[in-house]
């Protein structure tokens, strides 16, 4: 959570610095909702809790106006996306991809919910219910009695 | 308290039971490995001399870069951002250095950490840096030398193995966090120096023996 | 002054080894001197780690800078109130305050349980002593609050601005006493499968301890959620980080565990499953701990990197495989009394669905938080698992929760009359529905917002119909109004506050389906010109500075508006504090209203145009996050607060159950 806190922090005097300097070289975007949409989908490399969307950053900035340039240019969104994972590596997406080693991260627990579902329920139903009438009834009276004592307590 | 109905349980659950411990045990000792891992990495796995990490990326100019590739020179590693305010003044550091040694077989290569690149270009040319520049690409660079925050940089000699730099507070690294700069742990000088007696131990012929200490 | 601190560490080590040592040879060996010699030993150990803390605290007011702790987190100009938080704003510091805190806990058991417990308390005393022994000479010899300094510094560092802030300060401490709270059910755990006295007793010794230690975690958790929402500027409350899913995890388990003892205490039933949860409640807790320290993730949470990783593995290997093996040797104890679940229609059923729900939960949240490591490991790339995984994981399991919160109070104990259930649901239902249409009428299209609010309703209308049908039946007696209320609650304050703590949770619950509806805009303005969003115009009045001796601000003067009319003035503002000046803080400015906030920031300025960049967050919902925080700690004041006849109706069951006579329905 602090990662929000340091993101918070670099950039106030950063921007300062080179904020108006670096609108001023903004290339022509394409359309904002897509730049949005792809940006979205990608990590601030630097904060781990911000997407590229969110993060506040002077570099985040610049890589939505390199988002905004590919698009300009014709790239598809998944093509954009794809180029930034080569670029910074697949830790720049914001969540697993669904390929090789990291479908694992989709499936675990998808799995995990389903065995332990199915084993509780396969282990609860294996008791036989018969046993049951095996255990003597409690005397009658009892519960009242019970009931008396905690009242007895209650004053 | 023994539940005398437990005692009569059908022989088939007792099967389950050892594999669900297994099981539990094949599970736990997997997480342990990888905890065990992450505490090793965490706790910076660069040591002077040993071999350095290797760096594979294609400069801003197209060319391709390879460490391995750069074997028989020394070679100045450094990591460096457009947004980041101390690479400034290192830039210029850096940038003298390049233009004094190049001739003596040294190389400065800069890795664009988390940038873009008409960011780091237009960095590049304001500061002045005519040496190669390229980004960190995948991000496998700045892992593979524990990258905390930029700049950092490091010195591989002409075998490939990282040289030790010596702060000012006596500390050996084998990697400099923070800026090569005036007043700081490892001055311009200290790199020169470093520079010079590598120079000096390779003109002497003995590969084995690193530089600097 | 810090070598005494030193000293009474090192003490309490040697304590603690020497109380494991007692308390176990006296249990193997039935020798009450033994055993009394380790109780005494613990309780010595305890009055060490007082005396350690205290010498820090002392530290840190009297500006001891020779000590590296003191120089590092704290400075002359910290205000007096933040100097004792300092005394956890540090790695060493807050781990000779976990030793403490476990000590402490530890020991009021031991004092309170000793004559109730007798027959658990030796083995209780040697985990504890173990656990806290470990923590004492972690901090005794590996991070040490009393390392001095080569020399003698004019000032400190001065404590983290961003922790200076009243929630902050009390976040950590919060935490801290759910974490610790969590060893006394655990080492009651052990020491029930250490001495093969698995009845209900370490249960019912363990509730009480459980409860409080749940409850702290929860308000830790909401203090943490309130604080990144009013200080970090980023516009939401939680954000999946591993540090919080650290403190999230055990918070899951335990909740699991405090449902699931009901089915143990009622009908013998789930002994396993209790026995793990709460196992696996407090190794999240240590390896939630270790994960946060050792830097594992990638997340700044402000810890300085040190070399307790490997201390913190060896513990944990040990606590896991000693636990696993444990369990496994008692296993045949662990078996359940005869009857089982019986059909899908009873309250054990639904139980059993909300432990495999919770685990559920949880190893998402588990796996989620570890991938990045488990996948640079097998493939050499790190890949990120952010928001998007856990709330496609998460929250499907949530909201499932939610539904099981309506129905599961509502089913009898073995079976259920179909009917009964049906005329209790039926008017909760056919509400929820037509909320649901009024919802689509309204204009709400997100299928997923629909859904989820259709169950909260759901879920609110049929907790509260049950609570009324508690009142209407007292009132039927003849009991006045209030009086009826107040009495249900007294006299069955574990199920009414439940219920009170389910209606916090269906707030909660509600307030997050806000984040789906969040609208956002951010521009750039100059003074004068304003910005749209959701129906709010947002104008940019001007810059203004402030000078107060410790910080320096600088804060955009917003005015917002609604339909024309001025609703309020926001002052989102960067702060530079003197110590920090390299650190300036952007905080947020919020304008709460009952259904939404409206939220802004400030990014970049221009102080001689008066231009800002302004980022404004419009968040529907959010309240009921708040509120749904505050209903749920009050809940838990209900059901936790002490009851005498309540107790004493569920001792003579215990009492009976452990012989192995089936239970009867509770008198409601």
């Amino acid at each position: 959570m602090l990662a929000r806190s340091v993101c918070a922090l670099v950039p106030a005097a950063l921007v300062l610095v080179l904020g108006p300097a670096a609108r001023a070289q903004e290339p022509p975007t394409a359309d904002p909702a897509a730049v949005a949409r792809v940006a979205n989908r990608l990590n601030c490399p630097i904060c781990q809790g911000y997407t590229l969307r969110d993060c506040p950053l002077e570099v985040c900035a610049q890589m939505r106006a390199e988002i905004g340039r590919r698009m300009a240019e014709g790239e598809a969104e998944d093509a954009v996306v794809a180029a930034f994972v080569d670029l910074y590596g697949p830790a720049v997406l914001n969540e697993p991809p669904q390929r090789g080693f990291a479908l694992l991260a989709w499936l675990a627990p998808i799995a995990v919910v389903a065995l332990a579902g199915f084993g509780a329920l396969l282990r609860a139903r294996a008791r036989p219910t018969a046993q049951t009438t095996l255990q003597p009834a409690p005397p009658p009276g009892y519960a009242e009695r019970v009931e008396a004592m905690a009242r007895a307590d209650d004053r | 308290m023994i539940d005398r109905a437990a005692l009569a349980a059908p022989p088939p659950r007792r099967a389950f039971e050892r594999a669900a411990l297994a099981a539990v045990l094949v599970a736990v000792g997997g997480l342990l490995y990888a905890l065990s891992q992450g505490v090793r990495v965490g706790s910076g796995a660069l040591v002077p001399g040993a071999p350095a990490p290797s760096v594979q990326t294609v400069t801003y100019d197209g060319q391709p870069l390879d460490l391995s590739e750069l074997r028989g020179r020394v070679v100045v590693l450094n990591f460096f951002a457009s947004w980041c305010i101390e690479c400034v003044p290192e830039a210029s550091v850096l940038e003298a250095v390049w233009r004094d040694y190049r001739d003596r077989g040294v190389v400065v290569v800069g890795l664009a950490y988390t940038d873009t690149e008409p960011a780091a270009r237009a960095f590049a040319k304001a500061n002045g840096m005519t040496f190669p520049i390229g980004p960190d690409l995948g991000g496998r660079p700045s892992r593979a030398y524990g990258l905390k925050g930029v700049p950092e940089t490091a010195v591989i000699d002409t075998g490939g193995r990282l040289v030790p730099l010596a702060l000012a507070d006596g500390r050996v690294v084998a990697k400099l966090v923070g800026p090569i700069a005036e007043g700081g742990p490892f001055t311009p000088e200290d790199l020169r120096r470093t520079l010079d007696q590598l120079l000096a131990a390779e003109a002497a012929g003995d590969p084995e023996r690193d530089g600097g200490g | 002054m810090a070598e005494l601190g030193h000293l009474a560490l090192a003490l309490g080590f040697g304590l603690c080894v020497l109380a494991a040592g007692a308390s176990a040879l006296g249990a193997r060996t039935a020798s009450g001197e033994l055993v009394a010699a380790g109780r005494r030993a613990l309780l010595a150990a305890t009055a060490m780690a007082t005396l350690a803390i205290a010498v820090l605290v002392v530290s840190l007011y009297r500006h001891d800078f020779t000590l590296t702790y003191v120089w590092r987190n704290s400075s002359r100009t910290t205000p007096l109130g933040y100097l004792l938080t300092a005394t956890w704003g540090g790695q060493e510091g807050s781990l000779l305050f976990w030793s403490w805190l476990s000590l402490a806990f530890a020991s009021t058991a031991l004092l309170r349980r000793w004559r109730a417990d007798a027959a658990l308390m030796p083995w209780f005393t040697v985990t504890c002593a173990l656990v806290c022994g470990f923590f004492l000479g972690l901090v005794a010899w590996v991070a040490n609050p009393f390392e001095r300094l080569a020399l003698l510094p004019a000032d400190g560092n001065g404590l983290n601005p961003l922790l200076q802030h009243p929630g902050m300060a009390f976040h950590p401490p919060a935490l801290y006493l759910g974490f610790t709270g969590l060893l006394v059910p655990f080492a009651l755990a052990i020491a029930a499968l250490a001495s093969g006295r698995l009845d209900a007793g370490w249960i019912r010794a363990s509730r009480r301890w459980t409860l409080v230690a749940w409850a702290m975690l929860t308000i830790g958790l909401a203090l943490g959620a309130r604080w990144a929402y009013d200080v970090l500027g980023w516009g939401g409350y939680w954000g999946w980080d591993p540090v919080e899913n650290a403190a999230l995890m055990p918070w899951l388990a335990a909740t699991a565990f405090l449902h699931s003892v009901m089915v143990e205490e009622r009908r013998g039933m789930f002994r396993l499953w209790n026995v793990v949860l709460v196992i696996l409640a407090f190794t999240l807790v240590v390896v939630g701990t270790f994960l946060t320290r050792a830097g594992l993730v990638s997340s700044v949470h402000a810890f300085a990197q040190s070399d307790i990783g490997p201390y913190f593995l060896g513990f944990t290997t040990a606590l896991l495989l000693g636990s696993i093996l444990l369990v496994w040797w008692r296993l045949p104890l662990l078996r359940d009394a005869p009857g089982g679940v019986e059909t899908v229609l009873s309250r054990e059923a639904a139980f059993l669905g909300n432990n495999v729900l919770f685990i559920g939960m949880l190893f998402a949240v588990f796996w989620g938080t570890l991938f990045p490591l488990f996948s640079e490991l097998a493939t050499g790339d790190r890949v990120t698992v952010g928001p998007p995984y856990f709330n496609r994981l998460v929250m499907p399991l949530g909201w499932a929760l939610v539904a099981l919160m309506a129905i599961g109070p509502l089913l009898g104990w073995r079976q259920t009359a179909p009917q009964s259930l049906r005329q209790a649901l039926v008017a909760p239902a056919v509400s929820a529905l037509g909320i649901t249409v009024a919802l689509l009428l309204a204009g709400v299209r997100h299928p997923v917002a629909l859904v989820a609010l259709a169950t909260c309703a759901f879920a609110l209308l049929a907790t509260i119909g049950e609570i009324a049908r508690g009142v209407f039946a007292r009132r039927r007696r003849g009991e006045a109004w209030p009086l009826a209320i107040v009495r249900l609650f007294a006299r069955s304050r574990r199920r009414y506050g439940g219920f009170v703590v389910h209606i916090g949770v269906i707030l909660l619950a509600a307030g997050v389906v806000g984040n789906l509806f969040v609208a956002s805009i951010e521009a750039r303005l100059m003074p004068g010109e304003a910005l749209d969003v959701s129906g709010y115009r947002i104008t940019h009045r001007g810059l203004t500075m402030s000078d107060a001796p410790d910080v320096r601000s600088l804060a955009a003067e917003l005015e917002v508006a609604r339909g024309g009319r001025l609703l309020g003035t926001l002052a989102p503002a960067r702060m530079v504090f003197r110590q920090r000046e390299d650190q300036p803080v952007t905080t947020p400015a919020i304008l709460r209203r009952a259904h939404e906030d409206v939220y802004a920031l400030m990014g970049a300025f221009d102080v001689d145009t008066g231009a800002a960049t302004i980022k404004v967050q419009v968040n529907p919902l959010v309240g009921g996050v708040w509120w749904g925080m505050v209903v749920l700690v009050l809940g838990t004041l209900i059901a936790a607060w002490p009851d005498g006849a309540e107790r004493r109706v569920l001792d003579v069951e215990l009492r009976r159950l452990g012989g192995g006579l089936p239970a009867r329905a509770r008198p409601r």
